[in-house]
């Protein structure tokens, strides 16, 4: 009897002392951890991808492509620098040997050495929703920011002095922008939450003028002849896509619009010449910048992908990002200047923003 | 205003005359007997002594520690859901006294929302044993139940919490009265926490800590219940809760100065009157939910809300047509009307549902055929049916063999159908086709279970982006099997000397075998936030007036993409607490609970950490 109690007791003790050791097991990984390793560290590549990753996981990661080789870094951020890039990378800009990686949702932007990928410094953003950042003079940059300003809540473009990295002013445009750019000392800015393309005057640091194109402007290009090319989406049904043309002297617009209210066109971008410009519709569309016609027929077929970010290099080549439902990583197709695949390779979850190098 | 409430009740319970009766227990054997549960189906009750040692927690630690459910959790008093059996949270549907509470518009409830304190039982059902309460819970449901059983005479309990690493203060409060035809029962709560505790920022290149920041809590919850006896058969049963809840949502780590937050509000009545019979169960109600939230995001100025009004009426039979065979019947209808910022015009549905349920019992032989049918908008949306059986092998009725088959769907949610612009009205219901048999053998003190299950999920529903627009879509098969492996064991040693250990061990695979065209090198890959690995262990020992608990979870990795690159890793948290109690006239207890006992530092969703040790001291007075 008493050695059956003594077994019992043994046993439950053996049960408890594992369960601890158990417990008390020390690991050394934290947080989200990636399984995926590069054979090899590029940091010479000229293609920089900026992939989102999925919103509110801090998977944004940065991939580097070597065209002449055809090789792919992914993590580069990371793996320079050991932190986690952030929340949703939101876009890249270069300015006299730095990079500048907007990532959104940490409201951050990081400030990269072009040749080695180090930060350099950060430029921290509370209580914005930062978007794109674009370059002007006197070395000061400009920071869009998402928001919904229901209410009519003021919504800034933030001016950045990049001798200190820090904001020195900001500008109240009143509505949600997206993609800017900056013509001498003009500012042109999407203004998504409106019909709106506003300019400011960067020496003054005031809007001077409202453009009305069409509703949710959210790319803009300038071609090779100085003049102005704005995409709207046309809001989520709510108007019929649009495509404008906007003369920088005049600020005279001109557009055209889709024909189906269900098409939602992203990401316009043009070439690196000036004379052809790109987009997302499903597939890729291309419209010379003389024949200023919405193209009807798809320059490359989306088939079964899901395209999400488009950029063209500088012999025309196109490279296309596929999110691939942000089940993991992201796909880049990459297609000669016919539309005709030559590879494809496997980038960060979210691919949506090409840079190149050589711009 | 809240306490001027509770005193008004005390002093009007004060004032209630009548005869004393007794009948309470009696309706409950007659009700037990004829009221079964799902005979060779799983499920795993806890009980009310198991939720007394929970009552400053909501119902996912008490789901994690106590019922060794894998829980994915974002913070302390932060969003929370349940898997269970490899499947999703949409597919977990919880029920307050079998009433269905998921969020209509979601199609989820949020775990953390729910107060242990406001609860007598908890029944997880797992697989086909949900399709007793209602359909849509592919993996399983959890029924959330207030009994409502009140001791003759006057009764008080007052506890109260603190963490102070969480700086959170909890108190419970609960009273009730019973005289006569009548007894009343109040619970209020009362949770503040600031969860502002350390964790290691692995955004930064050093990883230093930080301090969490924008995750406080401030939540009030009343609860009332009143019960009459119209006579020994029959007695009619008020229940409502209420619950404000003020919550900071901490966002991704690496993220400062964001400022959104959500102020949730729900108000759940219910009225049901039940007659008991020797040969006859029947209950009738009605149950009337509002229920609303507001999220406010500052930085980007969105500001999106929900209100979601509930009328549910609800029929509940079992006759006894033979002395082996019972029938059972079960009609529920329930109607939502739903203002939601992201509608474009209210909302409104009406889902009604019916379930015949036949159970035969001989010697060591159970059957149970169950056959429900649900219909949305009048529309009929199949019949489910399904089979289970247990039977004793042995004459000592050690051995015991259960097993099941079932056919299941799940509804797609408001959102889905009715999201401004990208909700899709095309969708059709996710179906599901489970299976699962079992042994478990028991003598003495000493049990032990083995179950495997299988279980087929057709037209899974899923938002993807399609030309960067977000829409719902039915888009692949998944099968999802494991095995549930468990042991209890307790034992006495000497008269106040006592130990119980329990131990239980899931193994889930949960893959996709069908995927839409281009999604090829999804196949087989394990589903996002399912670890196939689930061990929990539980110790228990008391002596004399001390009791020491520990409960040590372990979950395996988990994957946060669908093609299995990037994971989770595994995590243990332990908690240990002590209890000592004092009779003095009362009672008094008093208790020191560590949790995260190993000071580990993990995520149980990327990016959002979890505390590290934190130590909790409670006291409760009972009169």
């Amino acid at each position: 009897m008493m050695f059956t109690r003594n077994l019992k007791y043994r046993r439950l003790m053996l049960v408890a002392v594992l369960g601890l050791l158990m417990g008390s097991c020390h690991k050394k990984e934290i947080g989200p951890q990636s399984s995926c390793d590069n054979d090899v560290l590029l940091l010479q590549g000229e293609l920089l991808i900026a992939c989102e990753g999925l919103f509110n996981s801090n998977s944004a990661s940065l991939s580097v492509y070597d065209i002449e080789e055809s090789e792919v870094s992914n993590n580069v951020f990371s793996e320079v620098n050991g932190s986690l890039m952030g929340d949703v990378f939101q876009s890249i800009s270069y300015d006299n040997g730095l990079y500048f990686f907007v990532v959104n949702n940490s409201q951050k932007i990081w400030v990269v050495d072009s040749a080695s990928y180090q930060v350099v410094d950060e430029i921290l953003l509370p209580n914005r929703s930062p978007r794109y950042m674009v370059h002007g003079e006197n070395n000061l940059s400009y920071s869009s920011n998402l928001s919904l300003n229901p209410n009519g809540e003021p919504v800034y473009i933030d001016v950045i002095d990049k001798g200190s990295m820090a904001v020195i002013d900001s500008i109240n445009v009143g509505v949600w922008v997206e993609e800017m750019i900056v013509d001498g000392n003009m500012l042109f800015a999407c203004g998504m939450g409106a019909s709106d393309v506003v300019v400011i005057d960067t020496d003054s640091r005031e809007v001077v003028s409202a453009v009305q194109v069409g509703r949710e402007p959210v790319s803009i290009v300038q071609d090779g002849n100085g003049d102005v090319w704005v995409l709207c989406t046309g809001g989520f049904e709510e108007e019929l896509p649009s495509l404008w043309h906007i003369d920088v002297e005049t600020l005279l617009a001109e557009g055209k619009y889709f024909t189906d209210i269900g098409m939602y066109p992203t990401r316009l971008i043009i070439d690196q010449i000036g004379e052809q410009l790109y987009f997302l519709n499903n597939g890729v569309y291309k419209m010379d910048v003389a024949l200023f016609e919405i193209p009807v027929q798809a320059f490359i077929e989306t088939g079964s992908n899901d395209f999400y970010g488009v950029g063209v290099g500088s012999d025309s080549e196109v490279y296309i990002g596929d999110a691939n439902g942000f089940n993991g990583n992201g796909t880049v197709f990459r297609y000669n200047a016919l539309g005709e695949l030559i590879t494809s390779f496997d980038v960060g979850t979210g691919p949506s923003m090409f840079y190149f190098a050589d711009n | 205003m809240r306490f001027t409430f509770f005193l008004l009740f005390l002093f009007v319970t004060c004032f209630v005359n009548g005869q004393v009766s007794d009948t309470l227990k009696t309706i409950l054997i007659v009700h037990d007997r004829i009221v079964r549960p799902m005979v060779g189906y799983s499920s795993l009750e806890l009980d009310s002594s198991i939720l007394s040692d929970y009552a400053y927690q909501d119902i996912s630690v008490l789901l994690f520690q106590k019922g060794g459910m894998y829980v994915k959790a974002s913070a302390p008093n932060g969003l929370a859901t349940l898997s269970i059996r490899g499947l999703g949270a949409s597919h977990t549907q919880i029920y307050w006294n079998d009433i269905p509470i998921n969020s209509p518009t979601l199609g989820l409830s949020d775990l953390s929302s729910l107060p242990v304190a406001f609860f007598d039982r908890v029944v997880v059902n797992l697989g086909g044993a949900s399709l007793a309460n209602g359909s849509g819970s592919l993996g399983g449901s959890v029924n959330l139940m207030s009994d409502n059983k009140v001791r003759v005479g006057f009764q008080f309990s007052l506890g109260h919490q603190y963490n102070y690493v969480l700086d959170a203060s909890d108190i419970v409060l609960r009273h009730s009265y019973r005289k006569n035809l009548w007894s009343f029962q109040t619970r209020l709560l009362k949770q503040v926490a600031a969860n502002a505790y350390k964790y290691v920022d692995i955004t930064q290149v050093d990883m230093p800590f930080e301090v969490r920041g924008n995750s406080s809590m401030e939540r009030f919850g009343v609860m009332e219940e009143i019960a009459y006896r119209i006579n020994e058969r029959n007695d009619l049963n008020f229940t409502f809760i209420g619950l404000n809840k003020d919550s900071d949502i901490p966002s991704v780590i690496g993220v400062s100065g964001t400022k959104q937050y959500q102020l949730d509000k729900s108000r759940k009545g219910m009225l049901k009157w039940r007659l008991t019979l020797e040969e006859l169960y029947l209950e009738l109600g009605v149950a009337l939910f509002d229920d609303n939230s507001e999220y406010i995001n500052e930085n980007i100025f969105l500001r999106s809300e929900f209100d979601v009004k509930t009328r549910s009426v609800f029929q509940k039979m079992a006759v006894k047509l033979h002395k082996n065979l019972i029938l059972s019947s079960k009609l529920n209808s329930e109607s939502y009307n739903v203002l939601s910022s992201g509608f474009e015009n209210r909302v409104n549905q009406n889902r009604f549902s019916i379930m015949g349920k036949l159970d035969y019992s001989r010697n060591s032989l159970n059957l149970i055929a169950c056959v429900r049918s649900d219909w949305v908008d009048g529309v009929e949306r199949g019949v489910l049916p399904s089979f289970g059986y247990s039977f004793f092998p042995d004459k000592k009725k050690r051995w015991k063999l259960n097993g099941n088959v079932s056919k299941n769907h799940r509804l797609p949610s408001l959102n889905d159908l009715y999201w401004s612009v990208v909700g899709n009205t095309d969708l059709k219901d996710e179906q599901s086709f489970n299976f699962e048999n079992g042994v478990a053998w028991s003598k003495d003190k000493v049990g032990l279970k083995a179950i495997y299950y299988s279980s087929l999920v057709d037209d899974w529903i899923q938002w993807r982006p399609i030309n960067g627009i977000w829409r719902p879509e039915n888009v692949k098969k998944v099968i999802n099997s494991g095995v549930e492996l468990g042991g209890h064991w307790e034992t006495i040693e000497k008269r106040d000397w006592r130990a119980d250990l329990s131990i239980n061990y899931r193994w889930t695979k949960s893959v996709n075998i069908e995927v839409d065209s281009g999604d090829e090198d999804l196949i087989n890959k394990q589903l996002i936030y399912v670890p196939k690995h689930h061990f929990s262990f539980g110790l228990e020992m008391t002596k004399g007036r001390l009791r020491m608990s520990y409960v040590q979870g372990l979950v395996s990795r988990t994957f946060i993409d669908a093609i299995n690159k990037r994971y989770l890793p595994y995590y243990a948290p332990a908690e240990l607490s002590l209890k000592y109690r004092i009779d003095n006239g009362g009672r008094t207890d008093f208790g020191l609970v560590i949790n995260n006992l190993y000071n580990e530092d993990y995520h149980i969703q990327a990016g959002y950490p979890m505390p590290r040790r934190n130590v909790g001291i409670n006291f409760k007075y009972t009169m």
